[in-house]
């Protein structure tokens, strides 16, 4: 494999932090404002005890890989040729489904807070095919624009976040006592769920990262960033609309921003706002698609899928897999949830459940599996 | 890589805007920006009244539309299809005038359609008209270069000059709901502008007609139930903290006028639990500062004299005032004032402990207020 297809633990960690804005602004801070009202914004913090555990967990499993192994590979060498297989074709069809959700879930986006007359299928299409584009090519190309997006994309956010500061309103974010606590822990669930599953799809990717020291460190750093980016998300919109009222509220950080007037002078930018997602999005579908059509390719009995220069439409090295993952994930876009209710329920029973049975029993029996066999 | 970025930002014009292929191109002339909309009761459902700022309508007035429907969303379809008007464009609503009968009726339906619209802001100002419709109030407020909607922005930059806004948004409302079960509303009073006091030798066919600012609506979950009238208001911003600089007029000794300048106030509520930790009453401490703004001073009375004189005249109207806020909380069985709130995060676990809820017990409570005026300013001649 080239070098020049690789990349850093660091380029790596930014497409998280990216790829996060995805689900995070589907369930922040409805789920934590749900459970704990007020106290929504300790939510992420108590989510930091449960998540150091899996952290722990993920570093370990990472550590215990050779130079080019990502989670795919992993897979194979724990559960033996067979089983690992039929586990990577599992892996791989969970993964189009949920890059179909995350483009459905985008497409609801962009309906609900900037064109309330379209139909998702439009959306769902153009982001499905830029998708299969980026993952014609190399992984390192999603990277490295994670890399070139975050800084602004960040920057904006946090320029919101600091805007909407001083719309908060105590009353809306106390009193909080020690009740409170088992709620508080109820709504860390969430956060749990969301950085969980970020660091499980980023493992795929690890394939083309090079063995580095500190896992651990690196991935606490980046949890505790996330933690306290989660944490103001809630205060900023618990804080200037009351728990209550963001319950009720389709998408409400949009709903803030739309509330926004910078300067006595610029306004309604949600649309620009909303018009940023479309990153994250591309990234999130883009790095699931990779992930997927990478098991779907080793499971097949491709020794090599990872990019190494191949022409963007050829099909060599089972590459004709690529395409067939888009048109899945694009089908998956277009029959999930075909309408709010429906879209709702997939989001809270079916695609939720599967990734905590992936996040907290597939990926660590494989690592329990591979520790008894004496494969790792 | 490059080529794949500069094709993703090539994408974005086309996902953001008007100007987007996915939705229609219009021209800045062709769309009517609607700034102010009214909403009334009808037996069959709602009457919607849309009004843009002045020169909407290309004859220099404000254009005034008005269409009927059994939801919000109809009656804007029909005004759509029945106007002759350009593209109706809602996204710059910048206040929500409501009419008495449909605040009596219940503002739930309204409220939802604000939180659900992608094009209205949740912020946006809520006002209901006193014994109007806000058809009516919105047909004949203002004349000429200002319609209804530059009347209104100029209360609320009224109201924004003078420190605390008053001025009360949907966003606000719908939260109170939810948490107390009551929220105020402003209320807007209907007249006839002050401009018309030029021409007093003759008598105008049809005087030039304003909107002002007249104390609060009282909503008991999501109907209106009373009113707090504006010389009262100032109880209700104490009691929230939010007061700005208002006039009061007391009368001295003699019953002669004297105009005081509210300059600050601000107010602490302390709740009196019982042995059994269950709520006894409330003790409201508030503090206000203001200037003598207008007096007859006839020189009998020594400049301390004049101040004690005024501070006790301060202190006991702000209190009456106070008392009457509160005393109608009380007689509405609504916390409107959100003292439940303010209780709740003075003492969280005893509030929280509480058997009945606060609303229930809230006729029965004792409550007592403590009035610390200050004059910080005579104004005096010299």
């Amino acid at each position: 494999m080239k070098s020049n297809y690789h990349f850093n633990r660091n380029q790596l960690l930014a497409l998280a932090s990216l790829i996060l804005l995805s689900p995070a602004m589907q369930l922040f801070p409805h789920a934590a404002a749900d459970y704990a009202h007020q106290a929504a914004p300790l939510g992420a913090p108590a989510a930091i005890p449960a998540m150091l555990i899996y952290l722990y967990f993920i570093a370990q499993f990472m550590d215990a890989r050779r130079e080019g192994e990502g989670l795919a590979e992993l897979s194979i060498r724990c559960l033996g040729d067979k089983a690992g297989r039929i586990t990577l074709f599992i892996m791989g069809a969970w993964l189009l489904l949920y890059s179909g959700f995350v483009l459905r879930v985008g497409a609801d986006r962009l309906i609900t807070t900037i064109y309330p007359y379209s139909t998702p299928g439009f959306f769902v299409i153009i982001m499905g095919l830029l998708c299969v584009i980026a993952v014609l090519g190399s992984a390192r190309t999603i990277v490295r624009i994670a890399k070139i997006i975050l800084p602004p994309v960040f920057g904006l956010i946090i320029f919101i976040l600091l805007f909407a500061m001083f719309s908060i309103s105590k009353e809306n974010l106390l009193p909080i006592t020690a009740d409170d606590a088992l709620p508080v822990l109820k709504s860390s669930l969430a956060t749990v769920y969301v950085l969980s599953g970020i660091l499980y799809f980023t493992a795929f990717f690890a394939a083309f990262t090079p063995k580095k020291e500190h896992t651990f460190r690196d991935y606490t750093i980046w949890m505790c960033a996330m933690v306290l980016f989660i944490s103001c998300l809630c205060i900023a919109v618990v804080g200037s609309f009351g728990a209550e009222l963001t319950i009720n509220l389709a998408w409400p950080f949009f709903s803030l921003v739309r509330n926004l007037v910078f300067f006595h002078s610029l306004e309604r930018i949600e649309a620009l706002v909303v018009a940023l997602w479309i990153f994250p999005d591309f990234l999130f579908v883009s790095l699931l698609m990779y992930s997927a059509q990478h098991c779907l390719r080793l499971a097949l009995g491709e020794p090599a899928p990872a990019y190494s220069g191949e022409k963007l439409f050829s099909m060599e090295k089972r590459r004709w897999v690529i395409p067939i993952c888009g048109a899945i994930t694009i089908l998956c876009g277009l029959l999930i949830g075909p309408d709010p209710i429906s879209l709702d329920f997939w989001s809270r029973r079916i695609i939720s459940v599967i990734n905590l049975i992936f996040a907290f029993l597939l990926i660590p029996g494989i690592y329990c599996y591979g520790k008894i066999k004496k494969k790792l | 890589m490059k080529r794949l970025l500069s094709l993703i930002l090539c994408l974005i014009p086309f996902l953001s805007g008007c100007g987007s292929i996915y939705s229609n191109y219009r021209e800045l002339e062709q769309i009517k920006v609607i700034q102010t909309m009214g909403l009334d009761y009808i037996p069959s459902g709602v009457q919607l009244t849309l009004s843009s700022a002045s020169g909407g309508s290309g004859d220099g007035n404000a254009l005034c539309l008005s269409g009927t429907g059994s939801s919000i969303s109809e009656a804007m379809e029909q005004i759509r299809n029945y106007s002759c008007e350009d593209d109706l464009f809602f996204s710059h609503i910048n206040q929500i005038i409501i009419g008495e009968d449909a605040a009596r009726s219940g503002i739930e339906k309204y409220l939802n359609f604000i939180c659900r619209s992608p094009q209205i802001r949740i912020d946006t100002p809520l006002y209901i008209v006193k014994d109007k419709t806000a058809k009516e109030t919105m047909g004949k407020v203002g004349s000429g270069t200002k319609g209804v909607s530059e009347i209104l922005q100029a209360v609320e930059t009224n109201e924004n000059q003078h420190n605390n806004s008053k001025i009360i948004s949907t966003a606000q409302v719908i939260n109170n709901l939810h948490k107390y079960g009551g929220a105020l509303i402003c209320a807007l009073e209907y007249s006839e502008a002050a401009e018309n006091a030029k021409d007093s030798g003759e008598k105008q066919d049809s005087p030039d007609m304003t909107a002002a600012l007249s104390g609060y609506g009282i909503f008991n979950g999501t109907k209106l139930c009373g009113y707090i009238d504006s010389e009262n208001a100032v109880g209700v911003d104490l009691l929230l903290n939010r007061m700005g600089i208002s006039d009061m007029v007391v009368a001295d000794d003699k019953g002669r006028p004297v105009t005081l300048e509210i300059t600050d106030g601000k107010s602490r509520i302390v709740p009196v639990w019982d042995d059994s930790g269950e709520l006894r009453g409330i003790d409201i401490f508030a503090e206000v500062s203001a200037t003598i703004m207008e007096m007859e001073d006839d020189g009998t009375k020594s400049k301390e004299e004049i101040i004690d004189m005024m501070i006790s005249k301060l202190e006991s109207e702000i209190s009456s005032r106070t008392g009457y806020v509160l005393q109608m909380s009380r007689k509405l069985q609504t916390d409107f004032l959100g003292l439940g709130g303010q209780i709740e995060l003075n003492s969280p676990k005893k509030f929280r402990a509480m058997k009945s809820e606060f609303t229930e017990i809230l006729p029965a409570l004792e409550l007592r207020i403590s009035v610390s005026g200050k004059i910080c300013h005579t104004n005096d001649k010299r």
